[in-house]
Order: C-alpha cells, then sequence, then structure tokens
C-alpha cells in the first residue's frame, strides 16, 4: 500500500462551494453580501473561477420586464412548463419566473455589461420558446451582453465575490462528499497543483459543479464537465433525479461541437438540407427554426437519418446547413460577430459567403441532484439532507423538467443561487454546525487503486469508446436495443479502466491521474443516464424513445436513481409539483398536463 | 491543393515539478487539416505520452486556458488550425512553451493563480456603484457610450497580452489589467475613480506601456489593447 | 539556400520571426528603444567633447583626432538613430495624446521622411560650404518647435499622468524639430559644427545661447527618464531601483553642469 496517500491537512469555514461557475458565484456574493464576516470557501476544477462553464453561455437569459406591455410572467411561467414537457416543478418554476427581473437588475448594479437598446435601456431579443398569450407569438423576452452574456455574469460574479473577500481554492477537486446520518459537513478535497489532499469542514456545502457534458462525443461542454455532482452524489448512495433528460443543441459546428448559438437562427438564419430545402417548415410550421431545441434537434437528426444530410470529409460526421448569407452585414458585424466567427475560426469558412455546417450537439443536463425549491438536497426517500444544496446545471430542482429553454438555465443560476444564499445564511446564524462529522476513507482506496492498476491501456482511447458507444445509442434517438448494448459497452469499459496503469504516478499537477478519476465519473454517470432511459419507456421533451415515441401519462413523474454498485441501480420517483394548477387561479388551466406542440 | 493530413513536430517544453527537472520532448504527429492545437496535444496524450500535462477548458476561445506560446507566439491553442498554423508559420515543426508570465507547475500549465494577482490588483469590479433609478429601474447608458468601452469588457484574461509586452513582466500589472481598470473607469455607473487612477498611473501601470502594440496584435479577442492604454495616457477615459 | 543564408545571418529572419510573433509595432518599439539608448550615449560622449571648448587647441585636437577616428561617414550613420527616433518619438506623441489611430500610415511617413532625410543629411555633408545665418536659422526653427511643445503641453493637461511623464512627452516634442535641425545645421558647413573658433563665435550671441540650454536641459532630461523607464521594466528589486534611479538622475546633473557650464563660459 503506498503510504503517501494520506490526508495532508484540515481546513474550516462556514460554507464551501463546490464549483465556481455562475451558480456558485452568485451564490456566494448574496451570502458574503448578507454576511460580510462569513467565511466562503468556493473550489474549481480550473484554474481561475473565470475559466468556469458559464463564461462559454451565449444568447441571453430569460427575464419579465415589469415595464414591458406585451409580456408577462405568467407567460414566462406557461413557456417553461409547456417547454419541459410537463415535467418541471411548478412551485420552482414560479419563484424562479418571479425574481427574474430582480436578478438581472442585481446583475445590472454590480456592473454586467448588458446591450443596450437605443434608449440607452436594456436591450432584448427572442428565443425559442418565448412566447406572449400562451404561445400565440414570439415575444422578446431574453436580456442579453451581445454574445457574451455567461461570460458577464461570470466576471460580474468573481468581481463581487472577490470584492467582498472570498477563498478561491483553483484547480482541485472535491473527491468525496462527507456524509454521517443524513447530514453533510463538508468534503474531501484534493489540490492538483500541490497534489494533497484536504478535509473542508463547513456548516453549509453547496454543490454547483455544473453538467456532464462530455459523457457524449459531441458536446458544447467544456472539458471538465464530467459529472463529479452527480457521481459524488451517487457514491455517497444518494439519487441522482431524471438523468435520462438530456438536452442536445440542434447546432453544434460540425468537428468540435462548438456551439453555435440559438441566436443564429433568431436572427433569420435558415437550416437547409443537402438539397439545399428549407426542412424546418415540415417539422414546425408555426415556429420554424425557432421551435424549441429538442424539435430542431430532432427535426436536423430525421434529415440526417433520412439521407438529406451532408458528410463532412474532415470529421466524417454527417450534418446540415444553417445559411446567414442572406443576412445584412451589420446583423453579421453587431448581433452575431463571435458566433460567425466561430465558422471562420474552427472551420475555415465565412458566413457571409459559405454555408455552414451543423449537426446537434449534446448541450445540457435537465437532470441532476435532486433538490427540493430551497436548493436543499434529498435522497431517494425525499428527507432532507442536513447541509447540503446543490444549484445551478449539477442540481435539478426542477425548474427545467425534460426540457430546458434556451435562456433559462443562466437565469436559473443567478435565481436559485439568491434562494439558496438566503436559506444558507438563515442557517449558518442559527450557530456551529452539529452535523457529525465523517472521516472520509474511500478517497484513499480510490485514488490507491488507480495509482497501484498495472495493465498497458490508453485512458484516452477507454474515454472516447464510452462517448462514442453513449452518442450512437444514446443521444437524440434510443432505442431498448441500442441502451441494453451501451450498458454492455460500459461495463467492459469499467473492467479495462480499472485496470489501466498510468504513465506518470506523481501527485502534483498530474492530469492523468484526474483523467482517470473523471473517467469514473464519465461511467457513473454514463450509466445512471442509460438505466433511467431503459426504464422510461415514453418519449417526453429531450429524451426521446425511437420505440416509445409517444408521451404517456403513466411517466408523468420525475425519475430518482440510486447506484449500489456499478450497473446495479435502483430506481424511484418523485411527484411533479403543479402548484399553480392546484391553487386554481386565473388561467390555471394552462399548466395543466397540456400536449408540447409548436 | 489542400492536404487533409499534416505530418508535424512539436518540441514541447517540459518541466516536472518533483525533480525540478526542464527538457525538451519531440513528438511526430500525424493530423487533420482542420485539427486544433487542443486537439493534437490531446492526441499525443492519447497515443504518445500521456503524462504531457497541458491545460484547456471551453475549447473554443471563451475562456483563456489553453494559453500558450507556439513558435514564440503567445496564442489560443484551442484556437489554431493545424492547417492555419502550418501557413501562418510557413513550417510543420512547431515548438510550445508554457506562458512567460508566471511560475511553470508543470510542463505547459503555469500558476494562474499568481497572473491573476496583478488583475486582483486593479479591484476589476464596481467599486462604489451608482444607485439605480428612482423606481428601482435600470440606469441608462446609450449605446454610444457603451461603444466607447465595450471592447475592453470582452478580455478573456488568457495572458497572451502580458507575455508579448515588450516591458516585460516584472513590474508592469499588464495590458489586461490595465483594461479592467479602464473599463470600470469608462464605466458611468462606477462612481469611484480616484483609486483606479492610482493604480493606473502607478509606477506598475501606464508608465510600463511603451505602446508597442503587441497586445493588440496578439490578442486572441481582437481587442486593441493599446488604444484603450493610450486613451488612458491622454486622458480620455473619463465618461462621456 | 545563399539568400537563406543572407538572411539568416543579417538578422532577418530573426526579425521576421518577430514580427510575426508580434507584429510590427513591436519591433518599431525595440528599434526605438535602442536608438534611444544610443543617443543618449552618444550625447553623454557629445557633451564631453564638447566642454573643451574653452580651450580651443585642445577642441581643435579632438575634433582633428575624431576627424579620423570618426570618418564623416560614420556621422552620417549617427544620422539615422537620429531621425528614427525622433520621427518614430513624434509617431508616438501622435497615438498616445492626439488619439491619432491612423498609425499604419503615420509609420509609412516615418519610413519615407526618414530615408528623405537621411539623403538630404548625406547630400549637404558631400557639398559641405552652405552659409546659413544661426541666428535666421534658429529663430525660425525654435518658433516652430516652440508651437509644437505648446500644443503637446496644451494636450497633456487633461492626462492624469505624471508630471514627470508628461515633461518626456513634453521635451520630446521640443526636440522633434530641434535635433534634426541641429545635426543638419551642424553638415551645411564643416566649420560650423567642427572649427572651435567658428563654434565659439556662434556661441558668444545670447540667443544661440538660449537655445543651447534649452537643448541640452531638455535632451539630457528625456534621455535620463527614457533609461529610467527602462530600467523600471527590468528592475524589480526595490534596492536595485533606488540605486539605478540615483546614479541617472547624478548623471544627468552632472551632464547638465557641465554642459550648461560650457554654455555660459564659452564666447
Ligand atoms: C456554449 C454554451 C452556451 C450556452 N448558452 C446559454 C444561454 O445562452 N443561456 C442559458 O440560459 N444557458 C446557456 N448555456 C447553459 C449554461 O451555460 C450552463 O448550464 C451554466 O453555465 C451552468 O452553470 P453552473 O454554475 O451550474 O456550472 P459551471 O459554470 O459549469 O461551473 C461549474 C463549476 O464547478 C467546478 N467543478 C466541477 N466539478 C468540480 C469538482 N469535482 N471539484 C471542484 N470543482 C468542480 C468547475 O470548475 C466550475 O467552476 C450554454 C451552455 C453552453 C455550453
Ligand atoms: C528628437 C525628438 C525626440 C522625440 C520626439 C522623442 C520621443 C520619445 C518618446 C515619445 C519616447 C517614449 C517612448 C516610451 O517610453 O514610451 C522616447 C523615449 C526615449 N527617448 Fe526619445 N525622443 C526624441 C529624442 C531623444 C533623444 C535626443 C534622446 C537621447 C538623449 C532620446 C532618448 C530616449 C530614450 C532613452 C527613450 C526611452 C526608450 C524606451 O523607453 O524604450 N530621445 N522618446
Ligand atoms: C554629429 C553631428 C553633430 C555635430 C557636428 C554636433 C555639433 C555640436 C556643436 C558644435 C555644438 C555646440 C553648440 C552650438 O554650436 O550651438 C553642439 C551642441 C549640442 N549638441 Fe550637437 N552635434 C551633433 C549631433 C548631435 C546630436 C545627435 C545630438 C542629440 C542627440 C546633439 C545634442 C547636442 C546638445 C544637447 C548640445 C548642447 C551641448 C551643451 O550645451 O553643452 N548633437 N553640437
Ligand atoms: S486583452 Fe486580449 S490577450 Fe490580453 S488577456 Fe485579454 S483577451 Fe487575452
Ligand atoms: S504590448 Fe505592452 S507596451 Fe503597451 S501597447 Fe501593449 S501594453
Ligand atoms: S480552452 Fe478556453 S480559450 Fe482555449
Amino acid at each position: 500500500m503506498r503510504n503517501y496517500l494520506k490526508l495532508d491537512a484540515t481546513m474550516r469555514c462556514d460554507v464551501l462551494i463546490i464549483g465556481a461557475g455562475g451558480a456558485a458565484l452568485r451564490c456566494a456574493a448574496e451570502i458574503l453580501e448578507q454576511k460580510p464576516n462569513a467565511n466562503v470557501v468556493a473550489l474549481t476544477k480550473v484554474s481561475h473561477p473565470q475559466k468556469s462553464h458559464t463564461s462559454t453561455a451565449q444568447g441571453g437569459l430569460a427575464a419579465v420586464d415589469p415595464k414591458d406591455p406585451l409580456d408577462s410572467t405568467l407567460f414566462h411561467m406557461f413557456d417553461t412548463w409547456k417547454g419541459s414537457d410537463c415535467t418541471a416543478d411548478q412551485n420552482v418554476v414560479k419563484k424562479i419566473c418571479e425574481s427574474a427581473w430582480e436578478q438581472i437588475l442585481w446583475l445590472e448594479n454590480r456592473g454586467m455589461h448588458f446591450s443596450r437598446d437605443p434608449q440607452g435601456r436594456l436591450s432584448k431579443r427572442t428565443f425559442g420558446g418565448h412566447t406572449r398569450n400562451f404561445g400565440e407569438a414570439s415575444v422578446h423576452r431574453a436580456v442579453f451582453e451581445a454574445d457574451r452574456t455567461g461570460k458577464g455574469i461570470m466576471d460580474t460574479g468573481w468581481g463581487e465575490t472577490l470584492k467582498r473577500g472570498i477563498t478561491f481554492i483553483n484547480q482541485c477537486l472535491a473527491v468525496e462528499l462527507l456524509i454521517k446520518n443524513g447530514a453533510c459537513s463538508g468534503c474531501i478535497v484534493f489540490r492538483q497543483k500541490e497534489g494533497t489532499f484536504v478535509k473542508i469542514l463547513a456548516k453549509a456545502t453547496i454543490f454547483a459543479s455544473g453538467g456532464s457534458g462530455q459523457v457524449f462525443q459531441v458536446t458544447t461542454n467544456c472539458r471538465q464537465n464530467t459529472g463529479d455532482g452527480l457521481a459524488l452524489v451517487l457514491q455517497s448512495g444518494l439519487p441522482v433525479m431524471d438523468p435520462e433528460a438530456v438536452q442536445f443543441h440542434p447546432t453544434g459546428i460540425v468537428g468540435p461541437g462548438i456551439l453555435a448559438s440559438e441566436t443564429l437562427r433568431s436572427v433569420g438564419g435558415i437550416l437547409r438540407n443537402a438539397a439545399f430545402e428549407p426542412f424546418m417548415v415540415n417539422y414546425a410550421p408555426k415556429m420554424k427554426e425557432l421551435a424549441p431545441r429538442d424539435l430542431v434537434a430532432r427535426a436536423i437528426e430525421s434529415e440526417i437519418r433520412e439521407g438529406r444530410g451532408v458528410m463532412n470529409p474532415d470529421h466524417n460526421i454527417p450534418h446540415v446547413w444553417i445559411d446567414l448569407r442572406h443576412l445584412p452585414a451589420e446583423v453579421h458585424e453587431k448581433q452575431i460577430p463571435e458566433v460567425s466567427s466561430f465558422f471562420k475560426r474552427y472551420v475555415n469558412l465565412d458566413p457571409k459567403t459559405d454555408l455552414c455546417p451543423v449537426r446537434p450537439s449534446n448541450h445540457y443536463h435537465m437532470g441532476g441532484i435532486p433538490t427540493n425549491e430551497y436548493g436543499e438536497v434529498e435522497d431517494a426517500s425525499q428527507n432532507i439532507i442536513e447541509g447540503l444544496y446543490a444549484i445551478g446545471e449539477c442540481a435539478a430542482a426542477s425548474f427545467h423538467g425534460f426540457n430546458r429553454l434556451g435562456t433559462n438555465s443562466i437565469l436559473e443560476l443567478i435565481t436559485m443561487g439568491k434562494l439558496v444564499a438566503d436559506r444558507v445564511v438563515a442557517a449558518i446564524e442559527k450557530g456551529p454546525s452539529h452535523n457529525p462529522e465523517s472521516d472520509g476513507k474511500r478517497f484513499i482506496e480510490r485514488f490507491s487503486g488507480y495509482l497501484q492498476a498495472g495493465k498497458k491501456d490508453s485512458l484516452g482511447l477507454i474515454r472516447s469508446s464510452l462517448r462514442r458507444i453513449m452518442t450512437e445509442n444514446v443521444s437524440v434517438f434510443r432505442t431498448e436495443k441500442g441502451i441494453e448494448e451501451a450498458i454492455q459497452i460500459l461495463s467492459e469499459l469499467k473492467v479495462r479502466a480499472e485496470n489501466t496503469a498510468l504513465a506518470g504516478r506523481s501527485l502534483a499537477m498530474n492530469q492523468e491521474l484526474v483523467q482517470r478519476w473523471e473517467l469514473d465519473n464519465l461511467l457513473a454517470v454514463s450509466m445512471v443516464i442509460c438505466q433511467a432511459a431503459l426504464d422510461r419507456k415514453e418519449s417526453r421533451g429531450a429524451h426521446f424513445r425511437d420505440d416509445y415515441p409517444d408521451r404517456k401519462d403513466e411517466y408523468n413523474h420525475h425519475t430518482l436513481i440510486s447506484m449500489i454498485d456499478f450497473g446495479i441501480t435502483e430506481s424511484g420517483r418523485r411527484e411533479v409539483d403543479m402548484s399553480i394548477f392546484k391553487a386554481g387561479g386565473e388561467q390555471h388551466e394552462k399548466f395543466a398536463i397540456i400536449e408540447r406542440k409548436y | 491543393m489542400m492536404e487533409s493530413f499534416y505530418d508535424i513536430t512539436l518540441n514541447v517544453h517540459r518541466y516536472d515539478p518533483d525533480t525540478d527537472k526542464r527538457w525538451i520532448d519531440t513528438y511526430q504527429v500525424k493530423a487533420g487539416r482542420i485539427m486544433r492545437f487542443v486537439d493534437v496535444l490531446r492526441k499525443v496524450n492519447d497515443e504518445q505520452d500521456a503524462t504531457l500535462a497541458w491545460g484547456s477548458s471551453c475549447e473554443h476561445g471563451q475562456c483563456g486556458s489553453c494559453s500558450m506560446k507556439i513558435n514564440g507566439k503567445p496564442l489560443l491553442s484551442c484556437e489554431l488550425l493545424v492547417e492555419n498554423a502550418v501557413h501562418y508559420f510557413d513550417t510543420t515543426t512547431f515548438t510550445i512553451e508554457p506562458l512567460d508570465v508566471a511560475p511553470v507547475i508543470r510542463d505547459l500549465v503555469i500558476d494562474t493563480d499568481k497572473a491573476y494577482g496583478r488583475v486582483d490588483k486593479v479591484k476589476p469590479y464596481i467599486i462604489k456603484p451608482k444607485p439605480l433609478g428612482e423606481k428601482g429601474e435600470e440606469h441608462q447608458i446609450s449605446p454610444e457610450e457603451l461603444e466607447r468601452y465595450v471592447d475592453a469588457t470582452r478580455c478573456i484574461n488568457c495572458f497572451c497580452c502580458a507575455s508579448a509586452c515588450i516591458s516585460s513582466h516584472h513590474n508592469f500589472l499588464g495590458p489586461n489589467a490595465m483594461l479592467a481598470a479602464i473599463v470600470r473607469v469608462m464605466d458611468p455607473r462606477e462612481q469611484e475613480k480616484q483609486s483606479r487612477f492610482d493604480t493606473l498611473y502607478s509606477e506598475n501601470g501606464i508608465y510600463r506601456c511603451h505602446s508597442s502594440q503587441a497586445c493588440s496584435f496578439v490578442c486572441p479577442k481582437e481587442i486593441d489593447v493599446a488604444h484603450f492604454i493610450a486613451l488612458a495616457k491622454n486622458g480620455e477615459i473619463k465618461p462621456a | 539556400m545563399l539568400a537563406s543564408n543572407i538572411r539568416k545571418i543579417a538578422g532577418i529572419q530573426y526579425m521576421q520571426d518577430l514580427s510575426r510573433t508580434h507584429g510590427w509595432p513591436y519591433l518599431i518599439s525595440w528599434s526605438h528603444r535602442i536608438s534611444g539608448v544610443l543617443l543618449a550615449i552618444y550625447v553623454c560622449f557629445h557633451i564631453i567633447t564638447l566642454s573643451t571648448l574653452q580651450d580651443p587647441a585642445v577642441f581643435t585636437s579632438k575634433m582633428l583626432m575624431f576627424g579620423s577616428l570618426f570618418p564623416t561617414f560614420f556621422e552620417w550613420l549617427l544620422g539615422i538613430p537620429v531621425i528614427y527616433h525622433c520621427l518614430n518619438g513624434g509617431r508616438l506623441l501622435l497615438y498616445e495624446l492626439f488619439a491619432n489611430r491612423r498609425d499604419q500610415l503615420v509609420l509609412g511617413w516615418v519610413f519615407v521622411l526618414s530615408l528623405s532625410y537621411i539623403v538630404l543629411l548625406g547630400f549637404f555633408m558631400a557639398i559641405g560650404n552652405q552659409s546659413v545665418s544661426a541666428i535666421l536659422f534658429w529663430v525660425y526653427l525654435f518658433v516652430v518647435s516652440l508651437f509644437i511643445t505648446f500644443i503637446t503641453i496644451k494636450k497633456t493637461r487633461q492626462s492624469h499622468a505624471s508630471l514627470a511623464w508628461k515633461l518626456q512627452r513634453i521635451s520630446g516634442a521640443f526636440l522633434f524639430v530641434m535635433i534634426p535641425a541641429h545635426m543638419l545645421y551642424m553638415h551645411l558647413d564643416p566649420s560650423t559644427g567642427r572649427d572651435a573658433q567658428v563654434i565659439i563665435t556662434r556661441m558668444s550671441s545670447s540667443f544661440i545661447k538660449l537655445v543651447d540650454f534649452l537643448l541640452v536641459c531638455s535632451v539630457l532630461y528625456h534621455g535620463a527618464y527614457g533609461i529610467f523607464g527602462i530600467s523600471r521594466d527590468y528592475l524589480s528589486s526595490r534596492r536595485l531601483q533606488i540605486i539605478s534611479t540615483f546614479s541617472i538622475a547624478i548623471l544627468a546633473t552632472l551632464f547638465a553642469w557641465i554642459g550648461v557650464n560650457l554654455i555660459f563660459s564659452v564666447g
């Protein structure tokens, strides 16, 4: 046994945030504003908070301006509910939509550089699924900062937390959650730069660790999105909710999968197939290009499956075209400069004169760590885990149900970040934590295992195989046979991974070691995605089963899935909250189980 | 006319913190035409040497984690296509070094915390915000006024500019730190200007800039950094 | 093969690589820096030589020695850093203070004008015996210089930069015409720059004394601040910074004293 694997130090703080993306920073800023002397520690896997995934969000965030005579919060709630395919929790939808504008003003007053209209007020634009009068016509509801809205939020959140004295631990991994008797006392952290393990004890621990896009081969997500949060929770015996709800963005740039934002379609970009026909009219006659993501993604995938796609010779990936050639130069230069420059930069094409290749790309994980409307994490029997919270993409409250509307995610970050902060401040004001401290021993076993394995193989190739099978069998279209095959392969890959020897055994800044750990997380997350997708014998939102193409009322609930051992899962369910409908207010019938058609 | 593959040679500067040794490793890679350098490095990791450490995150030029020097030019390795690199540098041999703005941790990974320390010094946030409108509505900033400084807000702190700057990295806070300070001087919502002037016009501030414009030249976000620093020099950074 | 070797030896390859990795203006800045340092060294040397004017015989013998040591050709070469630094300095003033963003264009002019000046200087050096009234020449150029200095001072008023920094720009503006004119004047007729008696006679005019006084003060201030700036770029230890600042200040004062002393004691 290698005895150099040990705990090097123990730290204590009031609040520990696992993550420093948009959700984490908003939450931390609020805690520090309300309680300036609080000791808040935030962890990142990346080299600096600003490098977090939220920085790449482009399009905007939805929020109804109370000054807007055409729009209303009710419409926003309806769009979200309908978009979720009736699986969002209405208590959460109500809370988030109602506090949206207030949070926009928070950002505005802390220096976010929103784009402006000619009057100097916040400029707004429309996105897929933003409608007024319950689907009647599209409406301008998203505020934005050019095509770098996420970066604006990150710069603002980072600045505010820096100003108020947060402690960041960059380039580290939360590797084990400390849970005992239904309460969380912190986590074990691996500091990559130093190669040391530290135990951090906190009165409140908040998960804000982001998405899991690296599960798929073509993804818009950053390299660090390996679903660590979900894996950590699963390892602690807690469930994950709705993992099968994975969103695919319809227009990833073929090759690297980089996102070609919704904006391209909202400013008038047209999707064309191999015969240059605009095909969206066949799938969503009214909304066409502006239909919600899953619809557009399936439309493109169908075109490709039915042989109307184009084969890209460089990547051997089939795709369709997005046509931006007819847009005025002004639009190219002012509204979509960064996105349209992506094409130039990554595939050497000029969108002003060339058709650009796009195809669906993994984008967002609606599923995540189950929480209540206050962000408090729940176990399989829906009991709250004391001292443990989750927000952002890693969490499922659930605001998005089975399909997220564009611009609703970063809205969720800043609203839930604030709401959870309120809760956390109240909790830590109660005095010292009485949560029983657990030791945290699993990490030693785990990392020793990595360092001791002795078979020659390549982690990179194992990871590629995982991502390929998940993309081919468990992405936009799913079938029982395909999912079962994927589960089989995942089990094989798990065994291969366990035996793979590392080339370097140093602990300090050993990326291979980190990737080995991440691979375990990818495997775990992939496995629950597969199991949940297999169990849900219907199609709902982004989860589309070729063998069960319709939504079924018997599945009007959330999936809860826990993992006892790799491949051995236990499923449960959670009811969908329909409090808006049940309250029976004006227009409440719009919040019944309705058809999702555009 | 266009090749679909290039046989390229990488000379990578390595550093091992455990033994404190520095050396150069050479890798031969068969790289696709529109592969990016991050893809190439990953290929090296997967197929040749899993110990080579380098950094990246978003992999599409939005986060500034993957900066390194390739044939002497500080750039984002996730934005450089093999084909473009071959044409630009007119060679298929590439020397890859870490940025020189902070100590190296391993291979191509530098201590970003140290580099950021200089940005932190200029307080990259609003120190004292102007109160919102009477009814709690947002501020009014005309698009023209925003246009004056909006480019400066696009910086992603990749530190390429700092690496290229003629002024070395001993004392200068760096072009990007200057930008961060200038943005808040030009932002009409910020009421506290004096303490920003104190840092901008300090010995570690704009006096270290000699308008060599290398910052503007290398900036992957195509920000004309030198322009903003020049505005600070002649005092045209007050909000309109 | 040969061509590529020549490129290597002449450092052209190196410069091309630098411009590819850092851009042309970066190379231009390095040249500005090198030429500035060269000029600063030259000026010190120049002042020491001139200080022997107090004893014309020594001066003449020095000049004779120079005449053989530094053939006219070298003096002509000196014109290159002089005119380049002056014009490029002017370009920097336009960029930094006058918010000129058509920098490429100005850069083009810097090269065209530098070349013209070098040719012109060479031309006058070759033909020699031109006679121009010192007073007329200097009144004219002095007024032009004062005008440029004045608008520069006006421009620096809205800046928050330190006085020391502004003074360097202001002195640069003053020298912008003065230095190229000085060099040109000294070569209109070899005697105006070499013959102790001619020089002493000229320097007995109080107007010329004034011009020389401003010249020596601004050049030394400008050069000293320039060297100080470079040292600040590289020296990070506080102690070294203090030592270097002191040394630069003392040297500059020393040379200023020698120079000024000469002006008021000669003629
Ligand atoms: C290209 C793109 C464009 C998008 N555009 C939009 C848009 O226009 N509108 C919209 O609403 N949404 C958009 N989204 C979605 C949105 O950006 C994300 O859902 C959101 O940013 C997630 O934020 P987060 O705070 O939850 O997590 P992240 O920003 O991903 O942050 C996660 C943090 O956790 C850290 N972390 C992770 N694991 C660990 C660990 N084990 N230990 C320690 N730290 C860890 C990471 O380092 C990081 O700091 C977009 C997404 C992409 C990819
Ligand atoms: C004749 C007109 C001149 C003009 C217009 C001029 C202008 C300038 C300017 C604008 C700078 C600032 C560069 C910077 O640091 O940002 C500068 C630097 C400098 N100048 Fe001059 N200058 C002139 C003459 C001289 C002379 C005669 C000397 C020699 C004594 C000199 C020595 C220097 C030095 C040493 C620097 C510092 C270079 C650097 O920091 O890289 N200059 N000059
Ligand atoms: C090689 C060409 C040069 C010649 C022949 C020359 C000659 C002279 C002469 C004869 C004087 C005496 C004053 C007078 O006659 O007005 C003088 C003064 C001066 N020259 Fe030059 N000069 C040359 C180049 C330069 C250059 C390039 C600079 C600046 C970088 C310079 C800076 C000065 C200064 C500052 C003085 C005043 C010195 C004092 O007062 O002590 N000269 N020069
Ligand atoms: S200014 Fe440009 S080069 Fe410098 S850090 Fe910002 S983005 Fe990078
Ligand atoms: S490269 Fe450096 S010298 Fe100034 S113009 Fe840019 S900061
Ligand atoms: S990895 Fe984000 S900029 Fe290259």
